[in-house]
């Protein structure tokens, strides 16, 4: 039976899950239509009525018991519907929290809020910033030929390559699946909402030696979705599982996890369709938003989220940069703040706690 | 560079083409076409002493000089605008590639002590050395028992020098400062790397390549060198030291066999010169040493005298006399099938003519070379060399070589529209034995020229007059394309022109494609494929099997043959003495090693693979006080397969050679 989900076409809220055909790439759809029960082949209509009428004669017409109510606006409930449908709860709990800003007197930066607090600022690099940025995309092209493989699998959302570091398959982790997808598409949000008001053009439009090896995504370069995703799920993940407390070699998992994050991000700009700078703006807010979904999930206690700045400057990116000479390349760390857990972020977390594995 | 009168650059065939900017210049490789850079590398020859030119910053890199004795060749380096106040009169010396600024060393001063080098804790027995490109020194495959390198002095020839290093240019990197490398950098090896200055995609000659998953230079130090899982056998102990020296990018690059003999030499020498320090420091003799040099090109003398040939049988011959335990292993070569190799006998002259083709690509992005060898003492005044276009072209005038006179080095351009595409040269090496050469720009409009040469098949028409001498019996006239293609994923997008046998030769006999030797031995075969740059009488020469039939691959190089007039084969010049695994099997082609970062692995196709494989058994065995090729099998049983009778035994032993090295990778 067709029952993939696709991308939200046939579902109830056709609306939400057209939003996935949008997102195109990053596979918002994905998990927006997951579990969308969609329609019956025509055949299958049919017999159905027809075995429905042949049945009905043998009981009677009296009338229908009553049942017992299920519980009134209760994450109790949300195992009974669709992933999809959970995924809309999530999208609510968090987008009503994001606020954007320009930067005062056109000062070309976006400041990302969340519940009302600064969680990234990030600032428009000029053009000849992108213009020197694209001599090391051009170099980073000699290295297409041996990522051509993740490159392409790597299109959407990279999730089998954070499941092969933590040890996840289907059968026990759906729900920790389902928290990494949550994280993907919040991340997702929100750099598409600073790629608009920053709006920067992607290195194949201002160098034509760089001749992307995929198709340029039909939205700005700067931030880098993908390492803004990356670094928002590692973040989430190191979180995760030192709450599960369940690998005895969870500080070599980190690592390998940290070191995925960086080879995602720069394997967008191997295939030529990121500078950079994508990758550092990418990782500054995917690592300040992982920090607020666990504080959604209701862990990490206060303070737990720090605001970040970023001013680009012609910068290679690598992860130990980001973590250990950041000040040194535009990387302002700000203020503290704590963001209130909610409802359907806390359910997934417990249910994904619970799938610890206790090695 | 002009020849100067009395002191100065020898103008050969191939310096002539390169260095002119009317001739190949303009797809020389990235330094060379962009005019220099003000430092030449270069050879002394004939035992000279660079120094006696007396030229104001000139540098002669780490020499091994056992006795003192100048080596018969010595590299240097030096820098442009130097007038020497006192000329040496008389020193003629082989111009080379040009040496990048930022790897020059302000200060050089070779008797310094390499920067935080430290005794390793066991005293080593043997040594084990590896010259390749991108070399990943901090790989743990390379760690000792105590967690430190085993790698004791690494030499990045393209390195950014410091301010002042006991290396002429680029950059050492000791144990000591790799361990601390280590340290610095416990989980991320690609920051390692960067941390190190060791990946620089901006520099073309040092570049990003240990950036990638697996280079040549990952998969041979590998084999030759590593530990761990991949590999079966004994594990190499802390008693095996590493030396290992990273050359530049455009080694790989050109496509012509000249100009990389400075680096390559001064490689050995440092390879020989730090082993030395290293026995010195535990006040003992020289060590046993096996160097692995997996490099090489096609075309050449083959037979020893090439300039570095020569240089390997001088270091070679000294050392083994004070340590018998001494070995330059280096690959046959992968042209055993790419017909790039031909020979010519009296029998197959047919008179007065003699025609081959010559199938130049369509989108050849680097200059194309062929070279024909008279045999030594052969005296060619007498014979002509012809080059004609391929069909629909012509020529501007009949492109024709011939002696004239005695100059020893004879050129004649050949024209198309008006422009020069192609050189025709006669020179006589080391005044013993001529060459003619054929040089051509490529086959596609590129670096900004209106010129480029046809595509197709060109015909080299070798005349002779009635009286001419004949090709002596037992002897060959020998044709060498040299190696045209892209290996290292360079970019050069050299494409390989090849061999086509004349149209009056008969058809060769149809035998089944499973036997591999054929009744009759073709003009064009690959008896004779040997790398060009391992016909030393010392240097252990490797080729490679499969294993899983114990069959050489098509690809790897084999000894000559000529071919007798009873048809039978007989081996002349170099010949394989060692083959090992280079592919699994048919479907598993190549053998596996390890990959840049440590944990990775990566797969390597070709006879450079089966060179390390032999190294790192004889560095075992001589670590264990065992004969070097203790343990090796003898040569491999005639496959079931062919026919067994003495021209296929010949043949046989001409591609599997005398010893069977046992795989040692799963």
């Amino acid at each position: 039976m067709a029952q993939s989900g696709g991308i939200g076409g046939i579902g109830g809220i056709g609306g939400i899950g057209g939003i996935g055909g949008i997102g195109g790439m990053t596979g918002l759809g994905g998990f927006l239509g997951a579990g969308d029960t969609g329609g019956y082949d025509p055949i299958t209509t049919v017999g159905l009525q027809g075995t429905a009428e042949s049945l009905l004669h043998r009981v009677g017409n009296g009338g229908v018991p009553a049942g017992n109510d299920l519980k009134y606006d209760d994450t109790e409930n949300n195992n009974r519907w669709a992933a999809w449908v959970r995924g809309s709860l999530y999208l609510s709990e968090f987008l009503s929290q994001v606020g954007y800003s320009a930067g005062p007197n056109n000062a070309k930066s976006i400041t990302l809020t969340f519940a009302g607090n600064d969680l990234v600022k990030l600032d428009r690099p000029d053009d000849s910033l992108l213009a020197d940025q694209c001599v090391l995309v051009q170099n980073y092209a000699d290295l297409r030929a041996d990522r051509t493989a993740e490159i392409i699998s790597q299109l959407g959302f990279p999730t089998e390559y954070f499941a092969m570091i933590l040890g996840l398959h289907a059968g026990q982790h759906e729900k920790t699946f389902e928290l990494i997808t949550v994280t993907q598409v919040m991340a997702a949000h929100m750099a598409m909402i600073a790629k608009h008001a920053l709006a920067i053009r992607r290195p194949d439009q201002l160098d034509g030696r760089i001749q992307p090896m995929i198709p340029t995504p039909g939205h700005g370069s700067f931030p880098s979705a993908h390492a803004t995703e990356a670094y928002a799920v590692m973040t989430v993940m190191e979180g995760l599982t030192k709450s599960w407390d369940s690998f005895k070699d969870q500080a070599d998992r980190m690592k390998m996890l940290r070191g995925l994050a960086e080879r995602i991000a720069v394997n967008r700009t191997v295939a030529g369709v990121h500078f950079p700078i994508d990758s550092w703006a990418g990782a500054a807010l995917g690592t300040a938003l992982g920090q607020v979904v666990l504080q959604l999930c209701g862990q990490t206690g206060a303070d737990a989220v720090t605001s970040l700045q970023y001013t680009p400057g012609n910068d290679d990116f690598s992860d130990y940069q980001f973590t250990q000479q950041g000040a040194q390349h535009g990387l302002q760390t700000g203020t503290t703040f704590s963001v209130s857990a909610t409802d359907h972020f806390s359910w997934i977390w417990e249910k994904a706690l619970a799938e610890t594995q206790k090695v | 560079m002009s020849v100067l009168s009395d002191h100065g650059p020898t103008e050969g065939p191939y310096e002539r083409w390169v260095f002119s900017e009317t001739h190949g210049r303009p797809w020389a490789f990235p330094s060379i076409a962009a005019g220099g850079t003000g430092i030449h590398s270069a050879l002394m020859e004939a035992g000279g002493n660079p120094a006696d030119l007396n030229y104001a910053d000139l540098r002669i890199p780490p020499l091994w000089k056992p006795g003192g004795v100048q080596p018969e060749i010595t590299p240097f380096a030096f820098r442009d605008a130097v007038t020497p106040a006192t000329p040496g009169a008389g020193l003629r010396y082989r111009l080379n590639f040009p040496v990048p600024v930022e790897t020059w060393t302000a200060d050089y001063q070779v008797a310094d002590d390499p920067e935080d080098w430290v005794a390793p804790a066991v005293q080593p027995r043997a040594i084990v050395a590896v010259i390749d490109d991108a070399i990943p020194f901090a790989n743990r495959a390379f760690l000792g028992s105590d967690g430190k390198t085993r790698i004791s002095h690494c030499w990045l020839q393209a390195g950014v020098a410091k301010a002042r290093a006991p290396v002429p240019f680029g950059r050492e990197y000791t144990n000591g400062t790799i361990d601390q490398l280590r340290l610095d950098n416990p989980s991320d090896e690609n920051h390692l790397y960067q941390d190190a200055g060791a990946v620089a995609p901006d520099m073309v000659e040092l570049g990003g390549h240990l950036k990638r998953h697996g280079t040549h230079g990952s998969h041979i130090l590998g084999l030759a060198a590593g530990n761990t899982s991949l590999f079966t056998g004994d594990t190499q102990g802390d008693d095996i030291q590493i030396i290992a020296v990273q050359m530049p990018n455009t080694i790989a690059w050109d496509t012509s066999g000249f100009g990389k003999e400075m680096y390559m030499l001064s490689a050995l020498h440092y390879v020989f010169e730090r082993a030395r320090r290293i026995a010195d420091h535990f006040g003992v003799d020289e060590l046993p040493l096996i160097v692995n040099f997996s490099y090489g090109w096609g075309a050449g003398r083959h037979d020893g005298q090439s300039p570095m040939e020569i240089a390997i049988e001088d270091l070679l011959a000294k050392r083994q006399a004070l340590q018998s335990k001494t070995a330059i292993v280096m690959p046959m070569g992968n042209g055993f099938a790419d017909k790039m190799h031909a020979r010519i006998s009296e029998a197959g002259f047919g008179g007065k003519k003699y025609n081959i083709g010559w199938q130049v690509q369509p989108d050849d992005n680097t200059s194309s070379y062929l070279e024909l060898w008279f045999p030594e003492g052969f005296d060619p005044a007498k014979y002509r060399l012809i080059l004609k276009p391929p069909p629909g072209y012509r020529l501007d005038q009949k492109a024709v070589l011939r002696i004239r006179g005695s100059d020893p080095v004879q050129f004649t351009d050949i024209h198309m529209d008006g422009q020069i595409v192609g050189q025709m040269s006669a020179d006589h090496s080391r005044g013993n034995r001529w060459r003619f050469m054929l040089a051509l720009i490529p086959s596609t409009y590129c670096a900004n020229q209106s010129r480029r040469a046809p595509a197709g098949r060109w015909t080299v028409k070798l005349r002779r007059k009635g009286h001419a001498p004949e090709i002596p019996q037992g002897d060959d006239l020998l044709i060498w394309v040299q190696r045209d293609d892209d290996p290292a994923m360079l970019q050069s997008r050299g494409r390989q022109s090849y061999l086509v046998k004349p149209r009056k030769t008969g058809s060769e006999t149809t035998q089944p494609p499973y036997q591999k030797y054929k009744d009759e031995i073709p003009g064009i075969s690959g008896f004779g494929s040997v790398n060009a740059v391992a016909s030393s009488s010392h240097t252990t020469r490797v080729s490679g099997y499969v294993q899983h039939n114990k069959r050489p691959a098509d690809y790897a190089g084999s000894g000559r043959l000529h071919v007798q007039e009873n048809q039978d084969p007989a081996p002349v010049g170099a010949q394989t003495l060692i083959v090992a695994c280079s592919d699994q099997s048919p479907s598993r082609p190549g053998i596996p090693s390890t990959g840049v970062l440590s944990g990775s692995r990566t797969r390597l196709v070709g006879t450079s693979a089966a060179a390390p494989a032999v190294a790192r058994l004889m560095v075992l065995n001589a670590a264990a006080g065992r004969d070097l090729t203790d343990g090796l099998d003898g040569m491999a049983a005639l496959h079931s397969s062919e026919k067994d009778n003495g021209n296929t035994q010949t043949q046989h032993k001409a591609r599997m050679g005398d010893f069977t090295a046992p795989p040692v990778t799963r």
